[in-house]
């Protein structure tokens, strides 16, 4: 047996709200404003939507094979050699992600708090504690996300709460000024980051202990997760405006900083960079664990975990080379990820789904 | 550097190939060797300033005319 866990469908739920927040929560506002400018809320809505349709696709292939992952239908579906290359672009995307996030980790905390630390340090950390929970298994994965994460979009609340007084809301005005072209544009960078990377919970739903729910778990966290974002984004739009927003390359951060009420409460910035640890630490442990799952699968191995220590050792190394600069890195992520993320995100399962409909493969939903 | 490389490199297979070969499991032992070798070779490679194959330069040549054909659609 390769994983004995269970895990509940609420427990999908919060991993999907933390999978969807983390890394994005500090990313995503410059991201979209930089093409939708005012209007990047309005991109938001736009994605939202859009990204409920990527997940409802990819869940809708997964509850056909209940108690399946992507990598042992795709198999089932294409064939031998078809659905190995299927798996190995599943496998292979979890592990680029992966390595992109630990890079995106790694330059926050240098970039904000360990600016005399070399990448390396606070990067190994994150790999490690990834590593050692992934090795307990998608359980333990679950378990640490539901006892943390609520208090994190607590945290989360209280912050946009407190950053009313800054508020104002000529700052999104005019709407719609450029036409709906850039909007589009913006809605378009959301829907492949972070929408289209949730595919891989494709790895993780056939751990449920009631495989019937998890569409409804995963549209439910989609949904949870994207109105937490779209009012991120909102809030930094009001509190900076379009332009500051643009040019900073952390302006939620910038906003928190900003927070000063009757000289009490201020630098509360460590607050949100706690958040960002523990969501980017919960966003590297879902791709590691669908990577690690993946390759054993892939190979027909019994176990995965003998596989966890040199695939730490090969996502950190490769989170150190995968950007040469901070240019190559927002050219990458606001041109290229939204139709590379595309081919495993929505492309792959839609085919899928298709030739498993035509083949008449696949139980009806669940028998109970 | 390479010294402690080496060092986290022993250290990972003393964890795990006396078991590995312990239960006769040699699927699991070639896999983890080839994947261990991949990730000296990148960690070895970075460490000695050695040019390596950056995958994200190839995803970028990949998808870079889609990219052009999205952004001449909505410009």
């Amino acid at each position: 047996m390769m994983e004995n866990g269970k895990i509940s469908s609420k427990q999908v739920t919060w991993m999907m709200i933390s999978f969807l927040l983390g890394s994005s929560i500090l990313l995503i506002p410059s991201a979209v404003a930089s093409s939708a400018k005012q209007d990047a809320w309005v991109s938001m809505l736009i994605s939202i939507v859009a990204g409920q349709a990527v997940i409802y696709n990819f869940a809708s292939l997964s509850m056909m094979f209940p108690g399946k992952t992507f990598v042992q239908y795709s198999r089932e579906i294409l064939g031998k050699y078809l659905g190995m290359l299927a798996g190995l672009i599943m496998t292979w995307f979890s592990l680029h992600l992966g390595s992109l996030v630990v890079r995106n980790f790694g330059d926050f905390l240098s970039a904000t708090v360990l600016q005399h630390t070399p990448m390396i340090v606070p990067d190994s950390i994150i790999v490690i504690l990834v590593a050692m929970g992934t090795r307990m298994g998608v359980e333990v994965l679950a378990r640490v996300n539901k006892l943390i994460i609520p208090f994190m979009i607590l945290l989360i609340l209280i912050i946009f709460a407190l950053g009313i007084p800054e508020m104002e809301f000529k700052r999104i005005l005019p709407v719609m000024e450029n036409g709906v072209r850039p909007v589009i544009a913006g809605s378009l960078v959301v829907i492949g980051f972070p929408y289209a990377e949730t595919v891989l919970f494709t790895m993780i739903i056939p751990f449920l202990n009631s495989p019937g729910k998890g569409r409804k778990a995963l549209v439910t966290g989609g949904l949870a997760g994207g109105a937490l974002l779209f009012f991120i984004v909102l809030r930094t739009l009001l509190v900076l405006g379009p332009a500051t927003t643009v040019r900073l390359w952390f302006p939620v951060l910038e906003t928190v900083r900003m927070i000063d009420i009757f000289n009490i409460i201020q630098r509360i910035e460590s607050i949100v960079i706690i958040a960002w640890i523990f969501l980017g630490f919960m966003k590297i442990s879902v791709c590691f664990y669908s990577f690690v799952l993946g390759l054993a699968q892939l190979l027909n191995l019994k176990d995965y975990r003998p596989l966890v220590l040199p695939a730490g050792v090969l996502m950190l190394a490769l989170s150190q080379l995968v950007y040469e600069n901070y240019v190559e890195e927002t050219y990458f992520a606001s041109q290229i990820w939204f139709p590379y993320a595309m081919v495993p995100g929505l492309i792959l399962p839609l085919t899928m789904l298709a030739v498993a409909v035509i083949r008449g493969l696949g139980g009806k939903k669940t028998e109970k | 550097m390479i010294f402690l490389l080496s060092l986290v490199f022993i250290a990972i297979i003393a964890i795990e190939a006396p078991a590995l070969v312990r239960n006769k499991m040699w699927r699991e032992l070639a896999a983890f060797s080839v994947l261990l070798l991949i990730g000296m070779l990148y960690s070895y490679g970075q460490a000695l300033d050695i040019p390596l194959p950056n995958p994200t330069k190839v995803i970028m040549a990949v998808f870079e005319p889609v990219s052009r054909i999205i952004e001449k659609l909505l410009s």
